[in-house]
């Protein structure tokens, strides 16, 4: 039964890339005037203490669930073999590290320390949050440059995430919210090409490493329909983002376009999040024999 | 535009370089058995070995050889070679017959598999 370890891989991920992703674009995008950028700063912090919370809570209860996948036990019979998975496993020792860089995680978020200094923080934690879920999961079969594309996969999904949510983030009352869009959009376009490239790339890599040339797996195994349906839904999100970028950015000056382009974002939002829900249904799988 | 396209169809080949050497794998399914499954010996052997085609964790890895008594004839703890890959352990007297090895272990991807084989120990002069 992988529906309850999936829905904690699936809000840890969430809520790892979404404080990296934000944290980037609040880097990428301090050059701005300060008038345009003024509801996306105020509202940064609270989101970060929101999300760091909720890793607070989560990544104890993954870690048991993965314990239990291991020890093939529930609960309450894994505790007393807790100390020992957290010494002797490779994925009990990189959830150690994990767990430790989330306490630092959530103090960081409520330390008053400078918007730039913050944003730096946040980004660092989560990057390290993202290389040790890349050493406790199918990757580590596969070797050091594995994880590493693993992580830049995993990178890469939280800066095309998070941009798209700090565009939503920063969008106060007119006119504020119409020189936030006309500011920020160009910026949002760029991370997410690049992003979708290097999505791709890697993606494709880390299925063609768990399932080669037997494309009929894609079908005949769960792993393999997982796959496609995390293909399709991506199919989808780039329609969107497409849509968006030939036929929406280029009319920012009206409203009704700048109306268009936050609905299609939170729809893509909404759609990633569907992303992400088979990308923890594809870490919990295991790739077929 | 046309390099940002350039730039991704590179990323693209260089993974696809680089992923040819990482073929695609199960993960902690037996390699090589020893002795190996199916197999009739003319003298019983001493240790019953596994060869992983992933590492697995030692913490989590359980090997029986039982007879067709029901017996477990394993003796001691298994024991896991420094590469993680090849779990191996003693066995006591084994008289002729035909033995079942029951393996269960969990990958270092945190993975359980298990899976069991048999082979035959012939008597003298069979
Ligand atoms: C061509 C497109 C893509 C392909 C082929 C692809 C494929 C994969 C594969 C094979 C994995 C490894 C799962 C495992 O066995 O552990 C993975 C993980 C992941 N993917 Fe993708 N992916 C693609 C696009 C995306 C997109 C668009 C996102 C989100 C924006 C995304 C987010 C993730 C994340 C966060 C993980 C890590 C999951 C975890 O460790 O819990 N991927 N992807």
């Amino acid at each position: 039964m992988i529906a309850v370890p999936a829905t904690f891989a699936w809000l840890l991920i969430a809520a790892q890339s979404l404080i990296f992703g934000t944290a980037a674009f609040a880097l990428v995008t301090r050059g701005l005037a300060s008038d345009s950028s003024i509801d996306f700063r105020r509202r940064l912090p609270a989101l970060w203490r929101a999300l760091t919370l909720a890793l607070l809570v989560i990544s104890p209860l993954a870690f048991l669930e993965m314990a239990c996948e291991m020890a093939q036990t529930r609960w309450w019979r894994v505790m007393p073999l807790v100390p020992e998975i957290m010494r002797e496993t490779d994925a009990g020792r990189a959830w150690r590290w994990r767990l430790l860089a989330v306490m630092v995680l959530a103090i960081a978020a409520w330390l008053p320390i400078r918007e730039r200094t913050a944003a730096v923080a946040m980004m660092l934690l989560t990057a390290v949050l993202m290389l040790f879920g890349s050493i406790a999961g199918h990757a580590i079969d596969f070797g050091r440059l594995s994880i590493a594309i693993y992580w830049v996969h995993q990178a890469a999904a939280g800066l095309w995430l998070g941009a798209l949510v700090s565009l939503m983030l920063g969008c106060g009352a007119d006119p504020c919210q119409a020189q936030w869009i006309r500011a920020a959009t160009p910026k949002v376009a760029a991370l997410a090409a690049a992003s979708v490239a290097i999505l791709t790339a890697t993606g494709l890599f880390a299925a063609y490493q768990r399932i080669g040339w037997n494309l009929h797996l894609l079908t005949d195994a769960m792993y393999g329909r997982t796959l496609l349906w995390k293909l399709a839904s991506f199919a989808i999100v780039i329609l969107l983002a497409a849509h968006n970028r030939l036929r929406v950015i280029s009319h920012l000056d009206e409203a009704a376009s700048r109306e268009t382009l936050l609905r299609n974002v939170a729809a893509e939002i909404v759609l990633l999040a569907v992303v992400l829900g088979w990308s923890a249904m594809l870490a919990n799988t295991p790739p077929p024999h | 535009m046309r390099t940002r396209g350039r730039t991704a169809l590179t990323i693209l080949t260089v993974a696809f370089v680089l992923g040819a050497a990482v073929p695609a794998r199960a993960h902690s399914f037996p390699e090589q058995e020893s002795p190996s499954a199916g197999q009739t010996l003319s003298a019983p052997p001493g240790e019953v070995s596994i060869k992983f085609d992933a590492p697995i964790e030692n913490l989590f890895a359980k090997i029986e050889v039982d007879g067709a008594d029901g017996k477990n004839y394993a003796v001691g703890d298994p024991t896991l070679t420094s590469d993680g890959r090849t779990l191996s352990i003693k066995l006591g007297a084994l008289a002729p017959g035909v033995y079942t090895v029951k393996w269960a272990v969990v990958c270092i991807d945190t993975h359980h598999t298990n899976g069991s084989y048999i082979f035959t120990v012939k008597g003298p002069g069979a």
